[in-house]
């Protein structure tokens, strides 16, 4: 099974599911601006059917940590 | 209106697949919030309603008078197009605050702001650009309640001032085109677009479904301004304009009234006759007996639209393309201009095929839809119900029904057949402002182009050697109002002088001059004066009535000079039926 996760940031960010990794960051991805922040949101949420806190929104910081946000909402196997 | 959760999502896939357009059209985006969103739900909604990839550009968020005032710089190249999305909360925090929580004297500098952000985006449209600018949105910073009284009330209050003193401030200066964002955002729901914590996050108030909307409502404005409103509405009968077939319900049979189904259909001629008000012409196009029509327009109690709404009708058996061309050849319209509304695929598919130019509205299955026909299609949306088009459907009525009645008579016949009513009158007060008009525009049917201002006419209508004379002139057809004016100089004991004998080319051609000279020559007699003189001073203009006091039966005297000894000569035709009003 492909990693879903990564095809929601792939498409989020604009880029190749080939070029993301857990340790994807904004730090290390210029696409990841504040735009294509609030547009991952947008697109989690609607494909999860899950809401974020804000804590969880700041706290996602790399592709790995949102795995583990998600997987504490009871979304495994990502 | 309304959006699938992901709607949004393909409109920003498809964006980033569209190849860039180094020719496209230059669209700068300046909000007063961050509205990035925005880029890609309408540069596609653009692409979808015809345009080619345009190039959109997006200045960093809350620099409006800085973007209006320097737009090169701001968006980093001189935009064709710029898009003002202003909220009051965002470009004046503290006084919209300070309003809603009771400050009074906040208000002149709200509205003040506005009207002053409407004056940058009006220079700017002065040089050249094309602007769109929102009005704002009813003012609700996050945080506040708005579901307390006093917050809803005066928050709404200020966001109609703030709205109404920027249209103000646009009076008088064209290019500005007005984007009601109050009325999408009430339209969708305020709990369904605001999103306190993307306005907390990123300074994005609207959710990002909302951008999906907003993108396609402000390319429905920008398409729309390209071309203008159609100009007639040609419009099926049976199951269209009333449920059912009245070949084959008959009268009783038919859905029309207070109560569904015939409701929707009543709503919807409610509709056509609002749009008739604004100008646009009606005209039945209907495969039927046309007895049978006319009888549910005479005689249904449920009927808003009257035979009177209609220009023009094509109650027939021909094809409806055929009936269509006509109806462009007799309105002297193109086909473009018009919109066809019909529930049958045969005939939306046979006007389609025969008539791509046509608009096509198809009547949609589901009859509580019929009501959102016209307003989803957006064709007329901001329309303006005061122009002076109002008056449309009536001349053209009038002017065809004149044409028809040309065709079919001889000109002896069609005079007769006009019932032809001119009234001559001393002009009253009320009256001077058109006379003023007539005798300094009418070129053609003037004897001697005399022109004066109103207040020397208004001395002429007050002085007892003149007497000011209007004619105006009704037939069957309808009503011209005043055409015509006559100064009547009596200095003389025993004659009339025509000072100024003039008449409007519209009631040419139809012996209406000699019934107003005979009015003059009546009106002479009754003060004593048997003897008429008249002038002729050509200009370049009015060569058509060089012998017109000849052909009314006055001797030449000399160059310019023309008299008749016997004023009872002269009579009126016999198909005028003449008045003559206060002496």
């Amino acid at each position: 099974m492909s990693d879903q996760l990564l095809e929601l940031f792939a498409e989020g960010l604009d880029l190749p599911v080939g070029d993301l990794s857990d340790e994807t960051s904004p730090e290390n991805t210029p696409e990841w601006d504040s735009l294509a922040a609030m547009n991952m949101v947008s697109l989690i949420e609607d494909n999860f059917d899950v809401h974020l806190s804000t804590r969880e929104i700041m706290k996602m910081r790399t592709i790995g940590v949102a795995r583990e946000v998600l997987a504490n909402k009871g979304i495994d196997g990502l | 209106m309304g959006s699938s959760p992901t709607a949004w999502r393909d409109f920003a896939k498809r964006w980033r697949q569209f190849a860039p357009n180094a020719d496209g059209t230059v669209v700068g985006i300046t909000s007063s919030f961050t509205a990035n969103n925005l880029e890609a739900q309408l540069g596609t909604a653009l692409v979808d309603s015809g345009w080619a990839v345009p190039q959109l550009h997006q200045g960093e968020f809350n620099q409006i008078h800085q973007a209006c005032l320097a737009p090169e710089q701001h968006f980093g190249r001189q935009p064709d197009i710029v898009v003002v999305l202003l909220r009051l909360e965002d470009v004046f925090p503290k006084h919209t605050w300070s309003y809603i929580a009771g400050d009074e004297t906040a208000a002149a500098h709200l509205t003040a702001g506005a009207a002053e952000i409407a004056m940058l985006a009006a220079d700017l449209a002065g040089r050249g650009v094309r602007v769109v600018l929102t009005l704002p949105p009813t003012p609700l910073p996050t945080g506040v309640d708005r579901l307390d009284r006093r917050v809803a009330t005066r928050a709404s209050r200020i966001g109609e001032s703030a709205r109404t003193a920027m249209v103000e401030a646009l009076k008088g200066s064209a290019g500005v085109e007005l984007f009601d964002l109050e009325a999408v955002v009430a339209e969708i729901g305020r709990n369904a677009v605001l999103d306190d914590r993307n306005w907390l996050l990123y300074r994005q108030p609207y959710s990002t479904d909302f951008f999906h909307l907003l993108g396609i409502e402000l390319a429905r404005v920008l398409a729309q301004a390209t071309r203008s409103f159609p100009k007639c509405i040609a419009v099926d009968c049976d199951n269209t304009l009333w449920g059912g077939v009245i070949g084959e319900d008959g009268l009783s049979g038919i859905e029309l009234g207070e109560d569904f189904p015939g409701l929707a259909f009543q709503r919807f001629q409610q509709q056509l006759q609002h749009l008739q008000r604004c100008g646009v012409l009606l005209a039945a196009v209907s495969k039927n007996d046309e007895p049978a029509v006319f009888e549910v327009f005479d005689q249904h109690p449920g009927m808003v639209l009257s035979r009177d709404d209609f220009a023009a009708w094509r109650v027939n058996w021909l094809p409806k393309s055929e009936n269509l061309r006509s109806l462009s050849d007799e309105f002297n319209f193109g086909l473009d201009a018009f919109v066809f509304i019909d529930d049958s695929n045969f005939e939306v598919a046979e006007v389609a095929n025969a008539l791509p130019e046509v608009t096509i509205l198809q009547i949609p299955e589901e009859t509580a839809s019929i009501v959102n026909l016209l307003p989803d299609s957006g064709l007329f949306r901001n329309i303006d119900p005061t122009s002076d088009d109002l008056e449309r459907t009536r001349r053209v009525k009038e002017e065809s029904k004149r044409q028809l009645a040309n065709t079919s008579l001889s000109p002896e016949e069609f005079l007769a057949s006009l019932e032809l009513r001119v009234e001559a009158r001393r002009a009253q007060p009320q009256d001077m402002g058109r006379v003023t008009q007539l005798v300094n525009k009418t070129n053609q049917f003037n004897l001697t182009t005399l022109r004066r201002d109103e207040a020397e006419l208004a001395a002429l209508a007050s002085n007892e050697s003149y007497d000011v004379l209007v004619v105006s002139v009704e037939d069957r057809f309808g009503d011209y109002g005043l055409v015509g004016v006559m100064i009547l100089d009596k200095t003389s004991e025993d004659a009339v002088e025509l000072d100024t004998m003039l008449l409007s080319c519209r009631v040419l051609g139809r012996g209406v001059e000699f019934a107003a000279l005979a009015a003059a020559a009546g009106h002479g007699i009754v003060h004593g004066r048997h003897e008429m003189r008249g002038r002729y001073l050509p200009t370049a203009k009015n060569g058509q009535v060089a012998d017109f006091y000849e052909r009314a039966g006055f001797q030449r005297i000399d160059e310019e000079s023309f008299e008749m000894c016997d004023a009872n000569h002269l009579e009126c035709p016999s198909h005028i039926e003449l008045s003559l009003g206060a002496k």
